[in-house]
This record gives C-alpha cells, sequence and structure tokens, in this order.
C-alpha cells in the first residue's frame, strides 16, 4: 500500500478530521448533557413528545422519546449524526481525485511509475480511515458518555448505531468519489451527491408518511443503516454488509472508469 | 518501432474537446540526443508529452519510452523525468519534504543528488513551496526530474520562470545527462531555448508534423536579416547580385540584407567593399515557419514521412 501518499493525505486531512471529530463529540456531549434534565419525570417531555402529531414522531423515529434509546434515536441518529457522516464523507470523497486534478498536481502524480488504481486505492483509504476515525470519535463518545449521562445501554446497540453510521459516511463518500473519477470536477461530484444523498435521506425520513416512500425506502442507504432500528435491535448484518459491498462496488467502478480516462490539465 | 529509440512517436494521434488534439506526430529520439520539439503555444506539444507519460490515452497509434508502450506500462517511468508545462506542487509542503515525498514514491534515495541540484539551482530545500516565486518553483520541478538520474527526460518548456543565471546552470546540467547517455526531449515556443542544447528539431504546428531537422539545416533556410556596417556609405546594389540575399536597403553607412541560406559568399563581397561589422539577427521561430512554409513544405513532407 503506498504509504507516502496515506501519510500525506492524512497529514492533508488532519485539521478536517479533527474537526469534524471535535464536532461529533460536542453533539454528543451537548444531547447527552441535557437527557437527565428530559428524562426526570417532571420535565413533561413524554407529554408534549405525546402531542405531537405521529406524522411528526414517525418522521423524527420519535417512538419511546425519553427512554435513552428513544431519545438518542430521535436527537442523534435520525438527522444530525447521519448527517455529519455524510457530509463529511461527500466532501472528502469529492475531492480525494479532483483536487490534484483541478490544482494540476496530478500530472506529477500520476506520472510516477506507478500504476494508476494503486493511487486511486490510496487515496480512497485514506478517505475510509479518516471516515473510521471520527466514526471511533463518536463510538467513544457515546460509550464514555451513555452512563455518565445515566443511560443505560448495551455497548452492542451503540457499537451497531455507530458502524451503522460510519458506512452510511463511506457509502456517500465511495459515491462521491467516483463522481470524482468520472469527471475530475469537484463541483459536480460534490453537487451529485449532495443531491443523491438528500433525495435518499427524504425518502428514509419520510417513508413512514409517504405512501411512494415507503415502498422505496429499501433503496435508501439510510434505511440499511438505521432501518432496523439499532439502538433497540443491535446489528442488522445483512444490510450492513449491503452497505459495504455498495461502498467497495462504487471503489471498483472508480477503478475501472479512472484507470480508462486521461488525467485533466 | 526503433528498438534503440529512448522514445518513439508512431503516428500518433489525440484528440480530445473539439480542437486540440495532435495528429500522426512521428519521430525518435535516441539514448544521448537532446531533441527540441517546438511549435507556437497551442500546437500540441504538450499534448504529445503528455502522452508519452501515460496521462492520455493515444486516439490511435503508439507512444513507446524505451520500448514501452507509454500508456500501458507505468513501470518504464522508473526511467523517465519529466518537467511538466504548467508545474504544480504540493504548496504546503517545504521543498525538502516534497522531494523526500516523491524519492519515497518513486521507492528510489538519492536525497544526495537533489541536494547537490538545489545547491546548484540555489534552492534552498527548507523552503516552503508557498513562499517561493514562480522561479523558484520551477527549480523544484527541475530537480524532481533530474534527481533520479533517468534515461528520459521529457521537459515541457523547462526553462520558462528562471532566471538567466540559473538558466546556464541548467543547461549545464542537462548537456551533463544528455553526455551520460540520457536522451532528452525538449520543448519550447522559442527556438533560442533549445537551439544551444538540441541537435535535432522538430517543429508542429496545429497538432501537425511540419519538419523534423538538424538545427543548423534549419536555421540555414531561414529567412533572416543581416545588418552590415561600412566605413563609407556604399551602393546597394552590389550586393543583390549576390546569391540567397532577396532584399537590400541602405541606411546611411548600413546595408540591411534580407537572405536564406549561406552567409560566406554576402561577407566575401560586402569586405571588399570595406565591412567594419555584422550584425545578425537570428531567425524567430515564426521566420523559420514562414520559410518552411513558402517553400520548404514539399521537403517537410518527405522529412516528416
Amino acid at each position: 500500500m503506498l504509504l507516502p501518499l496515506l501519510r500525506k493525505t492524512w497529514s492533508d486531512h488532519a485539521k478536517g478530521i479533527v474537526g469534524w471529530a471535535a464536532g461529533t463529540a460536542s453533539l454528543v456531549i451537548v444531547m447527552l448533557w441535557v437527557y437527565p434534565t428530559i428524562a426526570s419525570s417532571n420535565s413533561g417531555m413524554d407529554q408534549i413528545s405525546a402531542a405531537f402529531p405521529p406524522e411528526l414522531r414517525e418522521m423524527f423515529r420519535m417512538n419511546d422519546y425519553t427512554s435513552p434509546a428513544g431519545y438518542l434515536s430521535t436527537e442523534l441518529f435520525s438527522f444530525m449524526i447521519p448527517l455529519v457522516f455524510v457530509a463529511m464523507g461527500v466532501s472528502w470523497g469529492s475531492s480525494a481525485i479532483t483536487d490534484e486534478e483541478e490544482h494540476g498536481t496530478a500530472d506529477l502524480l500520476y506520472s510516477l511509475p506507478i500504476a494508476r488504481w494503486r493511487i486511486l486505492l490510496a487515496k480512497w483509504f485514506a478517505v475510509m480511515i479518516a471516515i473510521l476515525t471520527v466514526g471511533v470519535v463518536l463510538w467513544a463518545a457515546l460509550a464514555i458518555g451513555t452512563p455518565l449521562a445515566g443511560m443505560d445501554l448495551g455497548l452492542t446497540e451503540l457499537t451497531a448505531a455507530s458502524v451503522g453510521t460510519v458506512l452510511l459516511g463511506g457509502v456517500f463518500a465511495s459515491l462521491a468519489f467516483l463522481f470524482g473519477a468520472m469527471t475530475g470536477r469537484k463541483g459536480i461530484s460534490l453537487g451529485l451527491s449532495i443531491v443523491l444523498a438528500l433525495a435518499a435521506f427524504l425518502v428514509y425520513m419520510l417513508a413512514p408518511l409517504v405512501e411512494v416512500f415507503t415502498r422505496i425506502e429499501n433503496l435508501s442507504p439510510f434505511q440499511w443503516a438505521y432501518g432496523n432500528e439499532p439502538l433497540w435491535n443491535g446489528f442488522d448484518v445483512p444490510r450492513l454488509v449491503l452497505l459495504a459491498v455498495v461502498t467497495v462496488l462504487f471503489l471498483a467502478a472508480s477503478l475501472g472508469v479512472y484507470t480508462r480516462r486521461d488525467i485533466g490539465s | 518501432m526503433n528498438r534503440a529509440s529512448a522514445i518513439s512517436l508512431r503516428d500518433l494521434t489525440k484528440f480530445y474537446g473539439r480542437q486540440r488534439g495532435i495528429e500522426g506526430l512521428s519521430f525518435d529520439v535516441a539514448p544521448g540526443e537532446a531533441f527540441g520539439f517546438l511549435g507556437p503555444n497551442g500546437a500540441g506539444k504538450t499534448t504529445a508529452i503528455r502522452v508519452l507519460l501515460g496521462l492520455l490515452r493515444p486516439t490511435s497509434g503508439h507512444a513507446f519510452v524505451l520500448g514501452a508502450d507509454a500508456w500501458r506500462d507505468h513501470d518504464v517511468r522508473k526511467r523517465v523525468g519529466y518537467l511538466p508545462g504548467s508545474l504544480a506542487v504540493y504548496k504546503s509542503m517545504t521543498v525538502h519534504a516534497y522531494l523526500s515525498f516523491m524519492m519515497r514514491m518513486r521507492e528510489v534515495d538519492c536525497s544526495l543528488d537533489a541536494a547537490a541540484l538545489c545547491e546548484r539551482l540555489t534552492l534552498d530545500p527548507s523552503r516552503r513551496i508557498r513562499d517561493l516565486s514562480k522561479g523558484n518553483r520551477q527549480k523544484v520541478g527541475v530537480v524532481q526530474a533530474f534527481m533520479h538520474s533517468p534515461d528520459v527526460l521529457i521537459l515541457d518548456e523547462p526553462t520558462s520562470g528562471l532566471d538567466p543565471l540559473v538558466q546556464r546552470e541548467f543547461e549545464e546540467i542537462l548537456r551533463e545527462h544528455r553526455n551520460r547517455g540520457a536522451a532528452v526531449l525538449l520543448s519550447s515556443h522559442v527556438l533560442s531555448e533549445v537551439e544551444h542544447l538540441a541537435e535535432q528539431v522538430a517543429i508542429i504546428d496545429h497538432g501537425r508534423l511540419v519538419v523534423v531537422e538538424h538545427i543548423h539545416d534549419l536555421k540555414a533556410r531561414a529567412v533572416r536579416t543581416l545588418d552590415l556596417e561600412f566605413d563609407s556609405p556604399v551602393d546597394p546594389g552590389i550586393l543583390t547580385a549576390v546569391p540567397c540575399v532577396t532584399e537590400v536597403s541602405a541606411h546611411g553607412t548600413t546595408l540591411t540584407c534580407t537572405m536564406t541560406g549561406s552567409e560566406a559568399e554576402l561577407l566575401r563581397t560586402a569586405l571588399e567593399y570595406g565591412l567594419v561589422t555584422v550584425v545578425s539577427h537570428e531567425p524567430s521561430l515564426e521566420d523559420i515557419f514562414l520559410a518552411l512554409i513558402d517553400g520548404g513544405a514539399d521537403n517537410a513532407a518527405a522529412t516528416a514521412s
């Protein structure tokens, strides 16, 4: 594996990784911080959430809101955390190939005596490992934070939700990587990936309400990551494997496209 | 394909976009030869070069480097040094870090040679590339192209941005590498940049080869002007009879001649009339183009095929 290139890519991403990790950790910490107040019986949150229209409750996965799993699933995993990971993945995935082409550094990189697929593979791994790093921070914040906030949640369930989140970020990063490999243009790759991610998110979010979306919700990677409600039910191995397989398929397509096309200058 | 060639283009054609590209380019560069690759900006020099580096896939024809197909064989680039025309290097790195990175990517350690090159070009390796002037960045490109002593050097407008002193040192370095047997492909849009270095030149225009020729022959064919200063005013008529001279005009004691071919006859005649000094205006690439298009088209076609 092209270690020098991996190291270089990480050091380029170092600030970004620290930033996204800090953001993720603070999000978790703030949400866990306020949990004891919300969970206390006199907060009335249960009544408030019960007063929500059922459609809204379904949209934000608000079943059993004051329970630890219900609270985390609504506050973190229905919206904030998945979008953080998707945004991060799309931003890294779309720039991995295109930055070098747009800045002109690709000329010297790909004129080195190294097969293009190896360079690409190293870039892809660098992105995936960066996402995984932030994923580990998310997992650690949850694993350490939930007992401190007095939440009784199994480590398996927390791990399942974290793994799903990492794979979700990974699949969209890999998709953006593919668009980058196809076009060499960051703007296009970023734009297309964001549109597709938002579409997938809307399908997942509105599936309980819109019949058309219910029928196609199994096409949404968000559904693959969170469809089985991992905070209650733990790992949904087949669907997590599906996420991983699609991620790798996008990589394979990227390699196929990029080893055939001209490097932009 | 010629087995002995370090670089060999065979009917190389590359179209991309709407019009830019090259069509039917063929020429060879032997080991130990410095080969000039000339043409106006946008003629297709960079396209041909980027095909040679495996960055572009030929539409048809072939580009061989040291006998290997440039598109398929990445391994051969271990023995190639490349200086891109629009050089871009990682700006956040220091020169030293960048050169070390390139060495690790190439899996060679040539830090001594790199350090020596930096010193000769007066490039401070501890500087951050972001803070370097254009000329100094170009030096980084030169160092990374030469540091591993490649058998083939492909240099796209290498001296752009270098000041004259550095340019001379660069030419010296290039000669040393040529003398140890490296093949050099040197592109430029100005003739003067390659004439001290290259023996043979290829000229391309609008993606097609105009001529491949020895540089002396090429210059001899070009229309150029000479200012001849005499000790007293002379009649322009004395020179119009000389072969090769196409036009003569007088300004005081100076006669300005437009001519092609050998200057010997002209000077011999002029000396009889009291010639004091000669100023020769070197033909520009444009003049040579004009000369080629005017009279050399048949000849050029014969050379190119």
